[in-house]
């Protein structure tokens, strides 16, 4: 019987073709799975068949029944056993089989915590960070709005212009009442109103900002939404101008001034003494089709006049305001209704152009073409102004993904070495190779999986934090508060559908290798445990290279983030040319109360000596464009006229500025040149106008501009220039070079819908804060305050791309290379461990501790230099496409890059540093026992 | 082993040899487990006792290699019994282990007659 055995181990191999046991596996089958109790069922009236039919031979050979039944019973046997192992052989459904790879893997993590730590943490990190910008992505520029069909959703554009201008009225009513294709054609605008009062129980003036839309009355059927509660709009209640006092709310609204109560349709909230009567509560889904600015309020844009005071008879005139969006009719393609409705707008054009235009207005009609969009997923600015920042954001995310995948597969990598006994082990006892490169695939995706599920709880956090810091307000409307931009980044099914691939690719990404290697050991040597120093080489070659690449990626991020951290803090420490530490600006809107003509002037004016008079405040003054506004300038298209000279170039950027007498001082900018406003600068008065500096520097060189006179198309006359005031930055501290002239606001008597209030403070402005905004309070209750802010933190609001820039570009790198560091700090260890007998044998052969240290931190360091040998290449091709988001440093600013190559060397020198004194420490005696 | 002492007179079956023995069987046409066990021991003279505890596992693994294939048929006493029989590829499969069968006799004489190989 031994010999049998013995005997029949070899025929084994003999016969290779002999069932393997283990891991013989088909794909998937689920029908294995759902119709096993089927074959249980199957099999046991076979096995009842058999006892059966042998009975009954016994029977027929003479034995009573009771004997021939017994008689097959015993001759079976063990009837459950039997069952067992036969069903052992149907092959362990792939579930089962998944199940069973699933205990073990979770074993094999729990087993090694810390391994389990890093790799999820690292995964966590990366997974999370991609999640987030997705998730931001997504909520800006992917996902569509919850409204029917938004394929056919198209807006009216200009060609060559990424965000549609806004469109005047009178030019809407043409194009939905003559151009073909369209189903229905909306205008919309949006402003912000903070005057709006509730009436009825619980009741009063709301004080905060309110998101107010002006719609046409098809809006919401044009875009098929429905409300919650009520009825939307209809069709014809946008014809009558001030006839329609109706409004819609939004779900948040409804939460926020009305607390979901269920007797809010029929009441009513007022503006400017308007009532409208609630008719319906949108949809909690639908917060309007501008992305990141949802609505509270929906008006009809018939009562356009009763909700924005300041801009009367908006209806009728040319000044452009709205959006136009509408709903292609089925099968008609955006180029068709784009002709029909660019012939209406050129048409519109030369009739505004009067019948005998200069050739050069005409010129500007005929290069000017309307341009359908799609509109499906909504309208935003900010995916102009923030898309190009997004899209750095997430290759540097993408960037720590693949760091954070090298650095779990060299951990992989490192384990699989010290789990060659266990998979020679398995492999001795029948598992098949693909049963191990599943089994080691099932552990790579599950901490995949763990690190993905972390990342998710990581992304959902950092997603809402790098929404309110980041896209807080922006450079269109950094006068806004910081709130002001809201994505909805709830996490949705495409959020986690997004995640889990993820998880999935990276789990496989970072798996494979590892797995094909781990699995492929050759028996004899692993089980005799005299491998380790023999083979493996090209296994730690693949180590090398992990972290090769990874040290080139975490320079490339390194360089990344030293030039965005740089670019923030030239930014920061640029000279602004005003008072930065006593200065606070109080940003409001007047426009929005109604208050017309000399009343504003009188309102204004008040205001200015009541907070000059403040113990505290040394100075006061007023501008409608305040300090820091956020503005670029735009692009120059006109030259300034002179009179008397010949106009020069293309002009600068700028805008136009009033200001209150005493602005200049208030704010600390330094007149270079002849007089201030005073009390006598009025709108009878000889009309006079201060330039800046650069104004002064582009039109007139070195000549005193004094005297001269510039042409001035607000009031359509030759004013005098009085002054020259040094040049501060008015907009971003990216741009200096502007012209802007300064008018006195009590000469000329309008734009004064909003106003900053700048107030020069003896101490630290930011006390004075609540102080005035009472001081107004007293004055008009219902004056808008939209923001009081002192310069460091409007500085902080205009700059708010590059700090994020610069903030998560760091961070990341900070990452990048603190996976690269663990990934070396695992490399160098692995391989000194290795050599320990190596080392042993040179020790006692007279090498010195020293050398020993040196041969190591040379060894870390040549991968370091191989990694930063690729990454700076690549940096300097990559800044390339980021030059233009950098200032005052070129993109391949050479102390950035030798910076980053310094402290990649430092922080590697750390970690490779570590091993290396082990290794030299170690024991001559113990090592050469080693093995 | 105690169990072994009631077939002292048999021999217990090499693994692998069942697979042969069962394919051997089915070539003579479709059969119920009863009936290949039956027909092994007719065969081999009542020498080779085949295990049920053998049996039934190694039907339904060589089922799911896909050298035998089962269906349930009614049989002449109306009864519900399954029968295996025998697919192209257990075909196959039975010349490639009966020449494998001849290797291994010849090995194992080699073995046990070291002599003869001398001479």
């Amino acid at each position: 019987m031994r010999f049998l055995a013995g005997f029949g181990k070899r025929l084994h191999r003999l016969k290779p073709v002999l069932p393997k046991l283990i891991g013989g596996g088909t794909g998937f089958s689920l029908w294995a799975f759902f119709w096993r109790r089927r074959r249980d069922r199957d099999l046991d009236e076979e096995i009842r068949n058999h006892l059966r039919m042998s009975a009954h031979d016994r029977m027929e050979r003479g034995e009573t029944a009771e004997q021939a039944e017994a008689a097959a019973r015993r001759e079976l046997g063990n009837a459950g056993l039997i069952k067992e192992v036969t069903r052992e052989m149907w092959g362990r459904a792939s579930l089962d089989r998944l199940a069973q790879d699933l205990r073990y893997g979770i074993r094999m993590l729990r087993r090694s915590p810390g391994f389990t730590a890093v790799a999820v943490l690292s995964l966590a990190l990366g997974i999370g960070a991609n999640t987030a910008i997705f998730s931001v992505i997504d909520a800006l520029m992917l996902r569509n709005l919850p409204v029917h069909d938004p394929e056919r959703l198209a807006a009216v554009g200009l060609q060559g212009e990424p965000l549609a201008p806004p469109f005047p009225y009178p030019l809407f009513v043409r194009i939905r009442d003559g151009a073909q294709g369209f189903s229905d054609l909306s205008a919309i605008s949006v402003t912000d109103r903070s005057n709006v009062t509730i009436n009825g129980p619980g009741g009063g003036l709301d004080t905060g900002l309110v998101r107010v839309a002006l719609v046409s009355g098809n809006y919401f059927s044009m875009l098929g939404v429905q409300p919650a509660m009520g009825r939307a709009f209809s069709a014809d209640e946008d014809r009558v101008p001030g006839g329609h006092p109706l409004v819609v709310i939004s779900d948040r609204y409804w939460q926020r001034a009305f607390a979901r109560s269920s007797d809010v349709l029929g009441r009513t909230l007022s503006m400017n003494g308007a009532a409208f009567t609630i008719i319906g509560v949108m949809s909690r889904n639908f917060l309007g089709d501008w992305i990141g600015r949802p609505i509270d309020l929906w008006f009809p844009m018939a009562m356009q006049s009763q909700v924005a005071m300041e801009m009367q008879g908006f209806l009728t005139r040319g000044n452009p305001w709205i959006r136009i969006v509408g709903r292609l009719q089925p099968g008609v393609r955006r180029e068709q209704a784009q002709a029909s409705a660019n012939a209406i707008e050129q048409q519109y054009q030369r009739e505004i152009a009067g019948p005998n235009p200069p050739p050069q207005v005409l010129r500007m009609i005929a290069q000017r073409h309307l341009k359908l969009f799609p509109a499906g997923a909504g309208y935003s600015p900010l995916r102009v102004s923030f898309g190009q920042s997004l899209t750095i954001l997430a290759i540097v995310v993408g960037l720590v993904l693949l760091i954070a995948c090298a650095n779990v597969a060299s951990l992989l990598l490192a384990r699989a070495e010290a789990r060659q006994r266990e998979m020679a082990v398995r492999l001795a006892v029948g598992a098949g190779q693909r049963r191990l490169i599943r089994q080691l695939l099932t552990e790579s995706v599950l901490l995949a999986v763990m690190g993905g599920a972390l990342g998710f709880i990581f992304s959902v956090w950092s997603a809402s934090t790098l929404s309110t810091f980041s896209l807080g307000p922006t450079q269109l409307d950094s006068r806004a508060p910081s709130q002001w931009v809201s994505l909805d980044l709830h996490p949705d099914v495409r959020v986690f559908a997004f995640a889990a691939a993820l998880c999935l690719l990276t789990g496989i990404l970072f798996g494979l290798a590892p797995a094909f290697r781990g699995s492929r050991v050759s028996l004899a040597p692993s089980l005799t445990g005299r491998g380790a120093s023999s083979d493996g080489g090209s296994r730690f070659r693949l180590g090398k290279l992990l972290v090769i690449s990874q040290v080139a990626l975490s320079v490339l991020l390194l360089i990344g983030a030293g030039l965005f951290l740089r670019t923030l803090r030239n930014l920061q420490a640029q000279d602004l040319g005003f008072d930065r530490e006593h200065v606070l600006l109080v940003w409001t809107s007047l426009g929005q109360t109604g208050r017309q003509g000399e009343s504003v002037l009188n309102f204004w004016r008040t205001v200015q000596e009541r907070a000059a008079s403040l113990p505290g405040v040394l100075s006061a003054g007023i501008s409608n464009q305040g300090l820091l506004n956020g503005w670029d300038g735009g692009t120059p298209d006109e030259p300034m006229k002179i009179r008397g000279r010949t106009p020069r170039g293309n002009g600068l950027g700028g805008w136009r500025t009033y200001v209150s007498p005493g602005f200049f001082a208030a704010a600390g900018i330094q007149l270079l040149a002849g007089r201030d406003f005073t009390e006598r600068d009025t709108a009878t008065a000889h009309r006079v106008v201060i330039i800046n500096q650069a104004m002064a520097h582009y039109y007139f060189g070195n000549d005193n501009p004094v005297g001269e006179y510039l042409w001035a198309d607000g009031p359509g006359d030759w004013v005098e220039i009085v002054g020259v005031a040094k040049d501060f930055t008015g907009g971003t501290p990216r741009v200096r070079e502007l012209e802007l002239p300064y008018y006195s606001y009590r000469q000329f008597g309008h734009a004064m819908e909003r106003m900053c209030l700048v107030v020069r403070t003896a101490g630290n402005p930011a006390s004075m804060g609540a102080r005035i905004r009472e001081e107004l309070h007293t004055l008009d209750a219902a004056l808008p305050v939209l923001k009081i802010d002192t310069v460091a933190e409007q500085l902080s609001d205009v700059l708010v791309q590059e700090r994020l820039m610069a903030s998560l570009s760091g961070f990341f790198g900070g990452l990048g290379v603190l996976l690269a560091c663990l990934g070396l700090y695992g490399v160098m260890s692995y391989t000194a461990a290795r050599r320990t007998n190596e080392i042993g044998i040179r020790l006692a052969l007279g090498a010195m501790p020293e050398n020993v240290l040196r041969m190591v931190i040379r060894e870390s360091l040549v991968l370091v230099l191989a990694g930063i040998a690729i990454g700076v290449p690549v940096a300097l091709v990559a800044t390339r496409l980021i030059s233009t988001k950098l200032y005052g440093i070129g993109a391949s600013d050479p102390l950035t890059i030798s910076g980053a190559i310094l402290l990649m060397i430092a922080v590697a020198a750390f970690a490779g540093g570590i091993p290396a004194r082990r290794a030299a420490n170690v024991d001559p005696m113990v090592a050469l026992r080693y093995e | 082993m105690p169990k072994n002492e009631r077939y002292l007179n048999r021999i217990e079956l090499l693994q692998g040899t069942l697979d042969l023995l069962i394919l051997q069987t089915l070539q003579w046409g479709a059969q119920h487990g009863y009936g290949i066990s039956q027909a092994i021991r007719a065969n081999s003279g009542e020498v080779l006792q085949v295990d049920t505890g053998s049996l039934y596992p190694a039907l339904h693994r060589l089922e799911r290699q896909k050298w035998i294939a089962s269906e349930w048929t009614v049989s002449e006493n109306k009864q519900r019994v399954k029968l295996y029989r025998l697919t192209a590829a257990g075909k196959k499969q039975l010349a490639s282990e009966h020449s494998r069968w001849a290797q291994l006799v010849e090995a194992m004489a080699g073995a046990l007659n070291p002599r003869k190989s001398e001479a």
